[in-house]
């Protein structure tokens, strides 16, 4: 029943987005045709998920999706995330998503109806027919069993009427989904940030099929564009943190294909969205900028095919498929076909604004591309020189952190020192002597915070630096709103925190924008002291035993073991005490047994402080005792703090231009 | 605008602190190196897909550590000991690729990105005015791209598909792919392997009666090289396991001529030959062997020189044997004594 | 402006180049390695006996073939294997070839009921490792793996997965003709219980 609700959610779906394709492409296209499509398209996306939800709460073992990937005994919100733990499933969401952006697509065309806008629509139709198309065939989840063992499917057929064997029950999801709340949110999380990155792309498309370059299509689609960076930031945040709580220390990033893959998309995305804002006030930058929404919605699909081809090795991969090749492909007509739609367009482009100087605004913009961008390529390479050399030569190579970092923190510096001076400067032409006096404040709050910082934490260069530069960005954004606000003040009469709060509303774009540069201050401070302050030691410990460890003395209580409706959990409890013995709390790092699995997936225990965090992980234990792993991550609570702030900023502005309902400009 | 001496003062303070800063942090102690640490981070760990050794909770990566600290305790130095480490596992296992050879080239691409970008964003402001031309100017251009270009871009779709589908199905027979097949293999050529590892395969499967055809060969051949005990024992086991007409005969026949040749057993050789020539009553070798044990055991050369004509009236007999029985049939047809 | 189009073109054409790369990647595992052990000497098998007898004496293979399998207790597929281990130990125990087995991130004890359920051969070797240093000397990924030993101590062969009498018999056959067998991939490796 669920496969056939399914299967027709799907097709009507893949009716709609050919339906948008035909009406989207059409001299004179008619709204309501569009609308009716558009609505299949929400209809059909809709239905075939709630359909796999409900087939999961149903415990149907019919469907080969639910058979293989969902398990009577999973826990409540995890068996609804289970609809998009495996990849099936995570195409149904991806298409539910597109849908919906669809849809919002749709509610600007009726605002403001114009062949642009039917433009977009087709290519959000041809994008749905890839996705849609892919659920019918490669990637299908309502596919039904036909011959099952005692907790699996080994044969199925995506025929819904054929004769179905369902197994008593499922392995249930990935143990390593299953550990924490996080992993339900973090990929929609993601999704909501590449599908959204489709919007800005579909407008460029249009527009340059269409040959109506120029500023609309940019102001039609700025605010998906910053919706979906919204929400790619926080998905690639939260990824990380469920990544730190659940598999390792320094598990919140380690430059793993699939990380990476998230997080070149998001790059490009930030530049697009800073020279964007040159395009929208001084017409300028317009090819580049089909250049790199181009290149963003690629970096999604690039990051996809990589997440689910079985062509890297990661700690991430999910297994391999046919998906693989079809995905390739995909991305492959997406590059040629608009990079030659692009080549074909280029003297068409407006070439008329030239930008006077490199010490402007838009000398800023500028810089934060250049470096955006070289970072981008900087994780491209290295994520794909190892499959490139080995088709080529045969040699194998590994790209880890050392080269990342290596050039990822000069690089992430210089972006620093940009979004420092950037906000600060003006349009067109900046006066080099007023802008340096502006940043003497800053500056020397910087200074002077490094040096407590380097007195009070450490002395080590990067800390330090790190510090200091952070810092440095926070205090510009700060000092700048308080000099405006005093001068507005000063004019009006007013007191200062009126005035702020003028500064605030009247321009919350800028604003919120210099909130999310803090947030990346707050991050890279946090990464800078985790990274090089932590500690790590492997102890072994028999029940009794004490140690001494990052300021705390810890104590092996006992060991423990309890069991759950889909898991067997085992662990040692331990005391954690400060220096002078107060107890200070308990903590159980564990290993959660899953199924007939015969090796645990541990749990560390985490204590966090505002000074940082206690990281316990239980490696081994048995008879005698308990193999534990000691980490300490200084001040990593600014790393998480940080991430959200940046996503903070974004739903700030986002919600701003809903009042004003206006393309706000920079100030 | 604060006054010039003002600006000036305030950037000497400002000078003053960065100098401080850097003070403090130059003269900082530098930090206890944890050269395992050191080691640990450039080594990838094998099983884990990506983790440094020092980072994962893996045991293999455990035990790697403990190995990288063993030997520097030894005296060795870094590179010796992550030189030891890629002996075993290869290049692979190292995080950092060498900045030499094939891996110059990714490191050496980010700074021509930022050559060729920095380039990018001088020309933007750098270029003379008089090369741009107003927009009014620039000649008005169709929306509607031009066939070339969508022949072009047709061409470019198809060219790569064909490129794609091509050398992908070239590149997958990769060597390092192939497989040898198990016991029921239909490649397997039992000539092609020793004695002991048809022993192996065969002691291996015992209790898989498919296996039979393999233990008969295997016996055969120790009955060929002389080794009876061995090929005795192996015979049994055939029978024991309701062996098909055809190796019974087969087993029968080579077992009544071991315990002639062995034991001396004349009657009882001939009546396991007989036994096997009821299940395959024309099987030339059984045959001959009867004759031979007529003639060298009971003296008979009459009868036995009847059976070696027989024998040499049948078809398919190899030539070696043919010979043989050409040899002893005359011999005895002549009536002389068994050789 | 021209330049904006020779740069489209030229990624257009650099997509073209990266298909064609990633499509020669599918079907092929990314964690399959080619040994770097092959055609070197193999280490030294300076163990402790898994009975707990003692250390073991490599001189004992010089001049042999040897047969280095690495298993464990919780390794599935190694249980079959273990009969044709046995079985070839015991054929090949006149050829001067000695078939040693490791014990790879296993309890002694866990081993030995191993051992005990699924046979050993008295012609075999059985070593305990228990700071996986001869796993990491012989660049185990996963198990099993059998390494195949020359007479002058070198790596001149090497199986992934689970083998069977019929692999390893036709492998030693090859190594005493003096060829060198290389890589070949039998099945799947794991490490450690449950992955």
């Amino acid at each position: 029943m669920f496969a056939f609700a399914g299967l027709l959610g799907i097709l009507i779906a893949l009716g709609g987005s050919v339906a948008l394709v035909w009406h989207g492409t059409r001299r004179q296209a008619e709204p309501s045709s569009l609308k009716g499509a558009a609505r299949f398209v929400l209809i059909g996306g809709g239905v075939a998920f709630l359909a796999l939800e409900a087939a999961l709460l149903a415990n149907d073992f019919t469907l080969e999706y639910v058979a293989n990937h969902h398990s009577r005994d999973t826990p409540f919100p995890f068996n609804l995330a289970t609809g998009w733990a495996a990849l099936e499933g995570s195409i149904v969401l991806w298409g539910l998503v597109l849908a919906v952006f669809t849809w919002g697509v749709l509610r600007r065309y009726l605002r403001e109806p114009s062949r642009l806008g039917a433009g977009a629509m087709a290519v959000m139709g041809a994008v749905g027919i890839f996705f849609f198309g892919l659920q019918l065939t490669v990637a299908d989840p309502f596919r039904i069993c036909v011959d099952a063992v005692a907790n699996g499917c080994v044969a199925s057929s995506p025929f819904p009427w054929a004769a179905a064997i369902a197994p008593p029950n499922g392995p249930g999801p990935n143990p390593l989904l299953q550990n924490h709340i996080l992993m339900a949110v973090h990929p929609p999380m993601l999704y909501l940030g590449y599908v959204g990155l489709t919007v800005p792309f579909a407008y460029a498309i249009s527009a340059l099929a269409l040959g109506q370059p120029g500023t609309d299509w940019l102001r039609l689609s700025r605010r998906s564009s910053l919706l979906a960076w919204t929400f790619l930031s926080m998905g690639i945040v939260l990824g990380a943190w469920w990544a730190y709580e659940v598999l390792s220390w320094g598990g919140y990033w380690a430059w793993d294909p699939v990380e990476n893959a998230s997080f070149m998309p998001w790059l490009i995305a930030t530049a697009f969205l800073h020279s964007s804002l040159v395009q929208l006030r001084r017409q300028a930058l317009q090819s580049w900028n089909f250049v790199l929404v181009i290149t963003a919605f690629a970096l999604t699909i690039l990051g996809t095919f990589l997440t689910r081809s079985g062509t890297v090795a990661s700690v991430h991969s999910f297994t391999q498929s046919a998906i693989g090749p079809v995905l390739l492909g995909f991305l492959f007509l997406v590059l040629v076909g608009s990079l030659t739609l692009f080549a074909a367009r280029v003297p068409m482009l407006d070439r008329a604004a030239r930008l006077e100087t490199l010490v402007s605004r838009e000398g800023g913009f500028l810089l934060n591309n250049l470096l955006l961008c070289v970072y981008a390529f900087v994780v491209v390479a290295g994520t794909l020189y190892p499959i490139v050399l080995e088709a080529v030569t045969g040699a194998r190579v590994s790209v880890g952190e050392p080269f990342f970092n290596r050039l990822a923190v000069p690089l992430s510096f210089g972006l620093l020192l940009a979004m420092g001076v950037g906000p600060l400067l003006p349009w067109r032409q900046a006066d080099p002597v007023a802008v340096a006096d502006r940043l003497r404040l800053p500056v020397g709050i910087a200074l002077f915070t490094g040096l407590i910082a380097a007195v009070t934490i450490s002395r080590l260069g990067y800390v330090v630096l790190a510090v200091v530069i952070g810092t440095y960005v926070i205090a510009v954004a700060v000092t700048n709103l308080v000099e405006r606000s005093a001068k507005s003040s000063a004019i009006r009469g007013e007191p200062l925190f009126a005035g702020v709060r003028r500064q605030l509303t009247s321009e919350p774009s800028f604003w919120a924008g210099q909130l999310s540069h803090c947030g990346v201050a707050l991050t890279v401070i946090g990464l800078a002291l985790a990274a090089n302050l932590g500690l790590q030691t492997d102890v072994t410990m028999a029940p009794g035993d004490t140690v001494d460890f990052g300021g705390y003395e810890l104590t092996y209580r006992s060991p423990f073991l309890f069991t759950e409706p889909n898991r067997r959990v085992q662990g040692a409890t331990i005391a954690v005490a400060d220096r002078a013995g107060n107890p200070v709390t308990e903590l159980a790092p564990r290993a959660n047994y899953f199924g007939a699995d015969t090796s645990g997936i541990t749990t560390p225990a985490v204590h966090s402080t505002w000074k940082g965090d206690l990281y316990l992980t239980l490696l081994n234990i048995d008879g005698e005792g308990i193999l534990l792993r000691l980490n300490t991550s200084p001040g990593i609570w600014l790393l998480w703090m940080g991430g959200l702030t940046v996503g903070a900023g974004g739903i700030w502005s986002l919600s701003a231009r809903r009042r004003t309902r206006e393309p706000s400009l920079v100030a | 605008m604060p006054s010039p001496s003002r600006r000036t003062g305030s950037w000497l303070v400002l000078a003053l602190l960065a100098v401080a800063v850097a003070m403090v942090v130059v003269t900082a102690p530098p930090p206890a190196e944890d050269r395992a640490q050191a080691i640990g981070s450039q080594v990838r760990c094998p099983v884990c897909q990506g983790e440094a050794i020092v980072d994962s909770p893996s045991e293999t990566a455990r035990n790697m550590m403990d190995l990288v600290r063993a030997r520097i305790d030894e005296g060795l130095t870094d590179q010796q000991i992550i030189d030891e480490l890629l002996t075993s596992y290869g290049g692979s296992l190292l995080l950092n690729p060498p900045a030499r050879g094939a891996t110059l080239w990714l490191w050496l691409a980010p700074l021509v990105a930022l050559g060729v970008g920095t380039a990018m964003v001088a020309r933007r402001f750098h270029a003379a005015p008089a090369d741009h031309l107003p927009a009014a100017a620039a000649p008005p251009v169709s929306p509607t791209l031009s066939r070339r270009w969508i022949w072009g871009a047709a061409v470019l779709v198809l060219g790569g598909a064909v490129a794609v589908a091509t050398v992908g199905q070239f590149q997958q027979a990769r060597p390092e792919d192939q497989s040898l097949s198990g016991v029921a293999g239909e490649d397997f050529d039992p000539d092609s392997v020793s004695n002991e590892t048809l022993e192996a395969v065969v002691a291996a499967n015992a209790d898989n009666a498919a296996i039979n055809g393999m233990r008969l060969a295997l016996a055969n051949r120790y009955f060929e090289e002389g080794n009876y005990q061995k090929a005795f024992g192996h015979y049994e086991i055939v029978l024991d396991n309701q062996p098909a007409p055809n190796e019974a005969a087969n087993a029968f026949a080579r077992l009544g001529w071991m315990v002639f040749d062995g034991n001396g057993e004349a009657d009882l050789g001939i009546e396991l030959i007989d036994r096997g020539l009821e299940l395959v009553p024309n099987d030339a070798f059984a045959i001959y062997l009867k004759g031979r044990i007529i003639w060298c055991g009971q003296g008979d050369a009459d009868t036995a020189a009847d059976l070696f004509s027989s024998v040499l009236s049948s078809t398919g007999l190899d030539a070696e044997i043919q010979d043989r029985v050409e040899t002893d049939l005359a011999a005895a047809a002549a009536g002389e004594d068994c050789q | 402006m021209r330049w904006a189009r020779i740069g489209a073109l030229a990624l257009a054409a650099g997509a073209v180049v990266l298909a064609v790369i990633f499509s020669t990647r599918f079907g092929n595992d990314p964690n399959l390695v080619p040994s770097p052990l092959l055609g070197q000497p193999a280490p030294t098998l300076a163990l402790p006996l898994l009975d707990g007898s003692g250390q073991f004496d490599p001189s004992v293979l010089e001049g042999r073939v040897v047969v280095v399998n690495f298993f464990a207790s919780w390794c599935v597929p190694c249980r079959e294997e273990q009969v044709d281990l046995t079985a070839t130990a015991n054929a090949f125990a006149s050829r001067e070839v000695i078939v040693v087995e490791i014990a790879y991130q296993d309890a002694a004890e866990n081993a030995l009921a191993f051992l005990n359920e699924t046979g050993a051969s008295p012609d075999a070797i059985y070593l305990a490792d228990p700071d996986g240093r001869a796993a990491i000397a012989f660049g185990v990924f996963g198990i099993p793996e059998t390494f195949f030993v020359a007479t002058d101590g070198t790596v001149v062969g090497k199986a992934l997965g689970a083998t069977d009498a019929l692999v390893l018999g036709s492998t030693i056959d090859a190594v005493l003709a003096g060829e060198r067998p290389g890589q070949q991939v039998l099945g799947e490796t794991f490490d450690g219980p449950g992955s």
